[in-house]
């Protein structure tokens, strides 16, 4: 890959990691707290957890890692967008820390 | 190589070679102006049509203005007033203000981009004559008497057959359905045309930031349509045919359209805001002399919401009930969406610091959008947090909130944009006196009716009330909204009267009137008909402030690649997607009616099923695919190399990933994806929300579906053994790998459909939506059965040379992105045969 | 439509008669006079900034584009969040009051599971009482709210949805469908009446009858008139008919407005609508009666007037 590719790739995957972590979280949510109530609340925390953790160390790659290149403006880019996701994947997270179950 | 003396004979560089360079992109006369593709006609069509519907939906809402302005007014009775208000929003949402947005972009960004035109021109044509029809048949049902009542969101069961007979609701389905095509098809064109065909040199950080906020949006587009698309498509199915979708007595769930439809109808929201937020970003630094500040903070603010954004649509339903816990996960991503929003405003205001600002009128109209916006913005908060929600949700609270951010966000910056960019358009000056009075009038007006609906809701005023009693401390915030509303008004008129005062009496515009930085200004404005007679080779983002040449030379004589003309035909250059160094040369269709006779057949399909004319229906079909079939039959001209000048020898299109060809194809299958990732979600919901439902439903054969799925998986086996047989040149094997694709495809289409032989589409609302599955699942297949028997028939028909293998290179991308459908529903089809449904 | 409303309870977010409205009420003037502050320092930076000269910095952005945002939205999604579990999270209610959205409007049952009191368009609720209302609809989707009480919770076809509400003030409050549920729908409202736990009772004992005889003679030919005109196929009035396709009337005597809270309960306004009901609300399925005689039409008001 060309120095600037890496440089795209290191700005879309914070929003990618983001993106799956959420439909995962919502996922859970949803299993749980439904009809059919497939998996207890322990369950989803853990799941949870794992999924955070992964999320932010590939939200995390992109701000520790900022690709070498020529362009300042991009590896700004990829920083602050990995720090935003982050941040974003620790908001989807927060439900799960205040409250106790799907009914609060 | 040098130029050719004799260029090699292949029919498609004959189509102007008796013409001058400005003779070929000239835009045809008369009646024949229909028939134009060049992006300047049709963006400025897109934003023509866009204002005046907007003037419509500003005239709706005076309407309701006017009868809100005291308790218990008879001005209108309530049916009318429920048209009237459905209208309002959905001529502003999906008439006016995506629709305009796209035409200012389709406008600009080949212009700033460096590029002649957009790459599908004749789609650009296709779309928007899509949007006019669809508008045409949306605004119609005035006329028939059956305007849309049931609010621009639709809910069902009041829009269902039962609660909403007659065609109304049709309408509004129908005609919205056909509109949007013109918002996708332009999506993909705007994805293409950014990431294909850019100046020389242009990489990605080079490039204006408004690029990137249209390159963002067009991207949220192409994911965010399609579950409306779905989810009207569905709701039209349950209207006309009985399916039972949201039915929830056999299973289906009301709440199902509303998951669908702000999953569309949040990022939405956001798809209004970026590019007017990328015109604003665009303008200010113009005004300041100075280039946006914190160009890398822009941008991943920008890419950041455009995530984020589809991560709220709950918050529109906050009080339906759902687990406590759902609602505090999307409390928690609609207050994070702040963050990037917060940072696109510190971007601005750093930019304001770093310069000197003018006070022009877009300037005035920039920090109208800066105070407006950010009320909006902080009301947005509030409404994240829950149980403030439960008590502002359906109240003025949110018609105030809404109206700030997308009049703040949108509207205002729009009529900046009007007065920055009016020489484009006009050739003059709009009135810079005037203009204060335009904006001082929409400021004031604004503000003074929509500051009090804050508190008109927290008072308890639910909206969509076409009258409430008098003494419930509502009535003098009513009037006062209601002056306001007629103040608002009267700086829209004055803005039109302005706009049409200019193009005869406003001062002829000079070559780079405001002195901005980007390329849309290399030439003097009263354009003509071509964008660039060479494409200058940029090393900067504002390439007017940086490259000096191009200013002092007159316009024509700038130096470039791509010099006049070549073979007779329009061209520009395409680039590589990411460092924008050119690649190829891009040959661009010459004016032509064909997409809109497609546009015509598709109305007619559309305008058909609407009046149950299903006969009808068939032909419009027809016309439409025949029109798309003349369409893709232009003979192919890559395969030959020219030069290009300043050292670049380019070939005529190239035949890989980089090609415009397959980034759009990629584009058009994240929206294929989107479309089908909708269906999948509608049924794991379904299976999810009703298990008791679930368990009666017939289950499919497994056996059938898994020979399907395996099918699926030759399908894109095939597809990608016709693209090797074709790099290779190998005419005969790939004529025959096509047709095996094609034969897989249908026994794919087949057995899908058969494996689902138990399972009874009108009885309940998981089997209709297994149906529904296989219905799209086998109308992409029937695309690519047409796709490669036309591969087939052209190779038989000798019209592929050497070296012209690009169709079949994308029947690949089609083919696997089709395959992996096929594969996907065949999986949920076995896990429900094996006991997953019940 | 002339109306004559300002007899109503309160419908003001602001006049608090119940816990989530008190416990909203004080967020909302948090988050309004924060968002004023806020508002005001970002415009004190533009007019700043406007004048700043070239003095740019990339901290402006970190800091009122990253950091602050942060750091308030934490603190206001914490608090929120627990302002959400004080009035959304389990509690065993004392009550438990069934009501179904109509168009255009509101059926009540008191204790559902138990011994199944009917009325219509008017909810009592005990003082002080957590009252769970559990909220149907059997047409489309409607939106029970009763602003000073506090929350909002739609119904929703092949749902039921549970909003627990705890009220702490005696009066009268009005309450209004919230979501469009077609072409009536301004003219859905209610009354939630809130009584000390005594005079609550006792309201529920006395629902537990038979609606009160006729006494004087008029008021008999008046149910007569009922009787004979067919309301009792559509109307429930204990003791006399059972039907359950339009609003219980057992106790409309008793109601203060008319016409799912609409109009004031008066002898006019109840004659009227009879007379007329497609004047005073457009979209109600009953039709009207102009054919009954005077005498019939006053005996039948006073019939209805009667019915306490």
């Amino acid at each position: 890959m060309s120095p600037l590719a890496r440089q795209i790739t290191a700005i879309a995957r914070p929003g990618l990691a983001w993106a799956a972590h959420f439909i995962a979280i919502y996922a859970l949510i949803s299993a749980s707290c439904a009809a059919r109530a497939l998996i207890d609340h322990p369950t989803v925390v853990a799941d949870a957890i794992v999924a955070t953790v992964v999320a932010l160390a590939l939200c995390l790659w992109s701000v520790v890692a900022a690709p070498k290149g020529a362009s300042a403006d991009l590896r700004r880019a990829a920083f602050w967008g990995g720090l935003i996701f982050a941040l974003a994947c620790l908001a989807n997270a927060a439900a799960l820390v205040l409250l106790q179950g799907c009914g609060g | 190589m040098t130029v050719a003396e004799t260029p090699p004979d292949y029919s498609g560089a004959h189509k102007g070679e008796d013409k001058t360079f400005e003779g070929v992109w000239d835009t045809p006369k008369g009646l024949r102006v229909l028939s134009s593709v060049s992006h300047r006609v049709v963006g400025r069509r897109f934003i023509y049509t866009g204002f005046a519907f907007f003037l419509i939906a500003g005239f709706l809402a005076l309407l309701v203005r006017t009868q809100l302005i005291v308790p218990g007014n008879t001005f209108l009775d309530l049916e009318t007033y429920n048209q009237v208000f459905t209208m309002h929003g959905t001529l502003m949402m999906f008439l006016f203000a995506i629709p305009i947005l796209e035409g200012f972009a389709v406008y600009l960004i080949p212009l700033m981009l460096g590029a002649r035109d957009l790459i599908f021109p004749r789609l650009g044509q296709f779309g928007y004559y899509c949007y006019l029809f669809g508008g045409i048949i949306v605004l119609s049902s005035f006329l028939f008497d059956a305007a849309p009542d049931g609010g621009w969101f639709m809910y069902v069961p009041l829009s269902t057959q039962a609660h909403t007979p007659g065609l109304s609701a049709d309408f509004w389905l129908i005609g919205i359905t056909f509109a949007e095509i013109a918002s996708v098809t332009a999506a993909v064109e705007l994805i293409t045309a950014i990431l294909c065909a850019r100046a020389p040199g242009m990489s990605l950080t080079k490039m204006p930031i408004f690029a990137w906020y249209i390159l963002i949006t067009a991207f949220m587009i192409a994911i965010g349509f399609p579950p409306l698309i779905i989810g009207s498509i569905l709701l039209e199915a349950e209207r006309l045919l009985g399916l039972p979708f949201f039915d929830p007595t056999l299973g289906g769930d009301p709440l199902l359209w509303q998951h669908l439809f702000w999953l569309f109808g949040h990022p939405e929201v956001y798809i209004i805001f970026l590019p007017a937020a990328g015109m604003v970003a665009t303008m200010l630094p113009t005004f300041v002399g100075k280039p946006l500040f914190g160009y890398g903070f822009a941008v991943a603010a920008v890419v950041s919401m455009g995530f984020i954004s589809f991560g709220l649509w709950a918050h529109h339903m906050f009080a339906t009930g759902l687990p406590i816990l759902s609602l505090s996960l999307f409390s928690a991503a609609s207050t994070m969406v702040t963050v990037p929003t917060g940072i696109q405003i510190f971007c601005l205001i750093a930019t304001l610091a770093s310069g000197r600002p003018r006070l022009t009128v877009p300037m005035l109209f920039i920090l109208g959008f800066l105070s407006i916006f950010v009320i909006g913005g902080l009301t947005g908060v509030m409404l994240a947090s829950v149980p403030f929600n439960w008590q502002a949700h359906d109240s003025y609270f949110v018609v105030a909130h809404l109206h700030y951010v997308l009049i703040g966000g949108m509207v205002f910056p729009l009529i900046g944009a009007f007065y920055y960019w009016a020489p484009h358009f006009t050739g003059r000056m709009m009135s810079e006196r005037l203009g204060r009075w335009v904006f001082g009038l929409m400021f004031v007006g604004f503000n003074v009716t929509f500051l009090l609906m804050h508190i008109t809701g927290l008072r308890g005023m639910p909206r969509r009330v076409a009258t409430y009693p008098e003494g419930l401390g509502w009535d003098r915030l009513n009037m006062l909204s209601s002056i306001g509303s007629y103040i608002l008004a009267a700086g829209i008129v004055l803005f039109v009267y302005d706009f049409f005062r200019s193009r005869r009496h406003g001062p002829i515009a000079p070559r780079n009137p405001w002195g901005a930085g980007t390329l849309e200004w290399l030439y003097p404005p009263v354009a003509p008909g071509f964008n660039f007679h060479a494409i200058p080779p940029v090393h900067s983002r504002e390439p007017l402030w940086d490259q000096p040449d191009l200013l002092e030379a007159e316009a024509h004589e700038v130096e470039g690649v791509m010099h006049g003309l070549r073979d007779g035909r329009r061209e520009t250059v395409g680039c590589d997607p990411v460092s924008g160094a050119p690649l190829y040369i891009l040959r661009l269709p010459h004016p032509t009616w064909v997409p809109m006779i497609a546009a015509l057949g598709m109305a007619l399909l559309f305008g058909a099923t609407l009046a149950s004319a299903y006969w009808l229906s068939g032909v419009g079909a027809v016309i439409a695919l025949a029109a798309f079939a003349v369409w893709a039959w232009e003979p192919s001209d890559s395969g030959v190399t020219r030069d290009a000048g300043m050292g670049h020898d380019l070939p005529v299109n190239v035949v890989d990933r980089r090609s415009h060809m397959h980034v759009a194809l990629v584009g058009t299958m994240l929206v294929l994806m989107a479309l089908f990732a909708s269906l999948v979600f509608g049924l794991l919901y379904l299976w999810n929300i009703r298990p008791d439902a679930a368990a009666a439903v017939a289950r499919p054969e497994a056996l059938t579906a898994g020979l399907g799925g395996l099918c699926g998986l030759g399908v894109a086996l095939a597809g990608q053994m016709t693209r090797r047989a074709a790099l290779a040149d190998r005419f005969g094997i790939t004529t025959v790998l096509s047709l095996l694709t094609a034969a897989l495809a249908i026994a794919a289409a087949g057995l899908l459909g058969l494996s689902l032989g138990p399972v009874d589409p009108w009885v309940s609302a998981l089997g209709a939506t297994l149906w529904a599955i296989v219905a799209f699942t086998g109308l992409v297949l029937f695309a690519l059965v047409f796709w490669a028997l036309f591969n087939a028939a052209r190779r038989t028909a000798r019209r592929v040379g050497p070296g012209q293998s690009m169709p079949d290179f994308n029947l690949a991308t089609l083919a696997k992105g089709a395959g992996l459908m096929v594969v996907v529903a065949a999986a949920l089809f076995v896990a429900g045969a094996y006991g997953g449904v019940g | 439509m002339e109306s004559t409303l300002n007899v109503f309870g309160s419908q003001d977010t602001s006049r608090i008669a119940g816990l989530a409205a008190g416990e909203t009420l004080w967020l909302t003037i948090a988050m309004s006079v924060a968002g004023a502050v806020i508002f005001v320092i970002v415009m004190g930076l533009v007019a700043l900034a406007w004048r700043g000269r070239g003095t740019a910095r990339a901290w402006w952005i970190i800091g009122g584009g990253v950091v602050f945002p942060v750091v308030v939205l934490a603190l206001l999604f914490t608090v929120s969040t627990l302002v959400l579990r004080s009035i959304a999270g389990p509690v065993a209610p004392a009550h438990v009051i069934e009501v179904t959205g109509k168009q255009f409007w509101w059926n009540v049952i008191y204790d559902p599971d138990g011994r199944a009191l009917r009325d219509a368009n008017e909810i009592v609720l005990p003082l002080g009482e957590p009252v769970e209302i559990r909220l149907k609809s059997s047409d489309v989707i409607h939106s029970f709210w009763v602003p000073s009480i506090g929350g909002k919770m739609d119904m929703i076809p092949g749902r039921v949805n549970r909003l627990t509400v705890t009220a702490t003030r005696e009066g009268r409050f009005r309450g209004q469908c919230a979501e469009f549920c077609g072409l009536a729908h301004p003219l859905m409202a209610f009354e939630a009446v809130v009584l000390p736990h005594d005079e609550f009772d006792a309201f529920l004992t006395d629902l537990d009858g038979d609606a009160s005889d006729a006494v004087t003679p008029q008021q008999r030919r008046g149910a007569e008139v009922f009787r004979e005109n067919g309301c009792i196929a559509c109307h429930r009035v204990a003791g006399l008919s059972e039907a359950q396709i339009g609003p219980d009337l057992t106790r409309i005597g008793q109601r203060a407005t008319l016409g799912a809270g609409m109009w004031d309960m008066n002898t006019g306004n109840l004659a009227g609508w009879i007379v007329d009901v497609g004047d005073m609300k457009p979209g109600a399925e009953m039709p009207s009666y102009n054919q009954l005689s005077g005498p019939d039409l006053r005996a039948l008001v006073a019939w209805l007037e009667g019915l306490t």
